[in-house]
Formats: structure tokens, C-alpha cells, sequence
């Protein structure tokens, strides 16, 4: 196995688990550099990593943060990409109201479920193949709900429940794009 | 850094060195700030060889995570990226402290009792081989 695809591995595998994008950063410069050393001394990756690189990462993942900061992350994290949609969609139809019906579900379970599969086995997905997805996957099963289903309303939320959703989440998105801005350079 | 050992012995050295791997990372941390790779090279020198170098990351995770020692970024001697450098906190020096005193109360007490039960194994060897000896003249 590769340096690059050590670390392709390792970073998919933090992003899965609920690691900050500011921590996993720094773990994937650390790794890398010492991946590099060893490399200069003769050594090989596994000498580094062993055998099974995802035990590896997911060992320091638990060192890292306990499963309680993470899930609760992860938590807010999910809260957060709900709200924001939900506020978009307040912006673009410019009501107070959403009427949410099974279509709409359905399209957004269907994206929301690939994209945490996509994510647990190759890590971020990115803007771009989340637009790709949301056209290729979700649209098509939502059009599908709304032909089988029809076109009735399930529930409607007020705009109050954007922002409360938004809420949680909103330190560690500000943090991780602190990070983001602050960091040097791209690892990997 | 991975030397290759008889698989016994090379088990019984992993579980040992794991056991104690972070009072000798205090321990190394103690000398002068380190950075990873540092780690395993001082710890190779001293004869302590890991299985899987980056073992020593979860570690020393953990023991940022409990105060017991910091980390902050500077160039490394070897040049390249700037490397992450661990220090020593007050917290980690009195852990280390009393790391030391466990391992050698713990160190101290396997030695006397492998001393004593290696001499009463040599004794009884001996003894058999003696009496395997007789019978079989």
C-alpha cells in the first residue's frame, strides 16, 4: 500500500468517525510526515501502520476523541445540514411556511443514505458529486415517490424550525471552517 | 524500526513494552521535546523495538487528551514540513514519577521472584537429571 493511499484511507476513516476537520488535518500531517522519515530510513508503510490501516486510524480515532464528543458531533452535524437545507428552500420558495410531503422525504432520505454509505467507505463526498447525486439519485426516487404516492402534503414546518436546527451545529461548523482557512496546505 | 523476533519471545517483548510504552514516552518526552518519528527511534536505540511504529500516535492522543503533555508545531532539525512536537507538562512530570516508582516496585519484585524460582528450577533439573541418571545406569 502506498503513502497516498494510507492516508486517503486514514482520513476517510476519521471523517466517518466524527473527527474535526481541524484534528484530522493534524493527524494526516503527522502521519505523513512520518510516513516520509521512515520511508527515508529504509522503512516500509506497514512498518508504520501495520497490517490493517483501518485498525490503525481507528484506534487513534478513539484515542483522539471519546465516542460521546464524536457521536454528539456527528449529531449536530446532521441537525446542521437539515436546518440549512430547510432554510435554502424557505429563501427559494420565499414563504414562512414548507409543505413536506412523501416526495420530499424520499429524496432526501435517498441522498442523506448514500451519501453517509459514500462517505464510510471513501471519505468526503464533496459539493460537486453531492449535486451529482442529489440529480442522478435523489431526483429520480423523489419523481418516483410523487407518480406511485401522489402529490399529498405529510406535514408542514414554520421557519422557526430552520434556525433551531441550525443551531447545534453551528460551533463546529464555524470551527471546522476556521480550519479550513487557517491550514497551510492540502494533505493528500 | 521493526526487527524481526523469535515469536514467542517477540510477543512477550510486544505485551511487556506495551504495558509501560507510555512512562517511556513521558520518559523520552522528558529529555527534550519530540516528534513522532523521534519516538521510535530513541526507542529503537535503546532496544525497545515496536511492532507497528505509529502505535505510539493513539498513545500519545491519549495523553494530550489527559493533560499530561502538550504538543506545538516548530521545523524539524531534518528540514521539511513542520513537524508536531510533544512536551512535558507538571501533570505528566509527576505521572512520569510515579510511573517510575511503580516499574521499578513491579520490576524489582518479577526479578526477585524469577530469581528465586530460577534457582529452585535448577535446583530440581539437577535433581532430575540426577536421579534419570541413576535409574537409567
Amino acid at each position: 500500500m502506498t503513502n497516498e493511499r494510507i492516508l486517503a484511507v486514514c482520513r476517510s476513516n476519521w471523517e466517518y468517525r466524527g473527527i474535526d476537520d481541524a484534528s484530522v488535518r493534524e493527524m494526516l500531517e503527522e502521519l505523513s510526515a512520518h510516513l516520509e522519515d521512515a520511508e527515508a530510513a529504509g522503512r516500509t508503510p506497514q512498518d508504520v501502520v501495520g497490517d490493517d490501516v483501518k485498525a490503525f486510524a481507528a484506534a487513534w480515532a478513539r484515542a483522539r476523541a471519546p465516542l460521546s464528543r464524536r457521536i454528539a458531533r456527528m449529531a449536530a452535524m446532521a441537525l446542521f445540514v437539515v436546518g440549512a437545507v430547510l432554510l435554502v428552500r424557505h429563501l427559494v420558495t420565499w414563504s414562512l411556511t414548507l409543505s413536506v410531503g412523501a416526495d420530499d422525504l424520499a429524496f432526501w432520505a435517498v441522498i442523506a443514505t448514500f451519501t453517509v454509505v459514500w462517505e464510510i467507505r471513501r471519505g468526503g463526498l464533496g459539493l460537486g458529486r453531492s449535486w451529482l447525486v442529489a440529480l442522478a439519485v435523489g431526483l429520480p426516487v423523489a419523481i418516483l415517490t410523487r407518480v406511485l404516492g401522489g402529490d399529498e402534503i405529510l406535514f408542514s414546518l414554520p421557519l422557526w424550525v430552520a434556525p433551531l436546527l441550525l443551531l447545534p451545529g453551528l460551533p463546529y461548523a464555524v470551527a471546522d471552517g476556521r480550519a479550513r482557512k487557517s491550514a497551510p496546505a492540502e494533505v493528500n | 524500526m521493526t526487527k524481526e523476533l523469535p515469536d514467542a519471545v517477540g510477543q512477550r517483548h510486544s505485551q511487556l513494552l506495551r504495558g509501560v510504552l507510555d512512562i517511556c514516552l513521558l520518559a523520552l518526552i522528558a529529555e527534550r521535546p519530540r516528534y513522532g518519528f523521534e519516538f521510535t527511534q530513541a526507542l529503537a536505540d535503546s532496544g525497545l523495538d515496536l511492532v507497528r511504529e505509529g502505535s505510539i500516535y493513539p498513545l500519545l492522543s491519549r495523553l494530550e487528551r489527559g493533560g499530561l503533555i502538550s504538543s506545538y508545531r516548530a521545523p524539524s532539525g531534518s528540514g521539511g514540513a513542520p513537524r508536531k512536537y510533544y512536551r512535558l507538562t507538571e501533570a505528566g512530570c509527576a505521572e512520569l514519577d510515579g510511573g517510575r516508582v511503580a516499574w521499578h516496585g513491579f520490576a524489582g519484585a518479577v526479578s526477585g521472584l524469577l530469581a528465586e524460582t530460577g534457582a529452585d528450577t535448577d535446583a530440581h533439573t539437577d535433581a532430575d537429571t540426577t536421579s534419570t541418571g541413576k535409574s537409567t545406569s
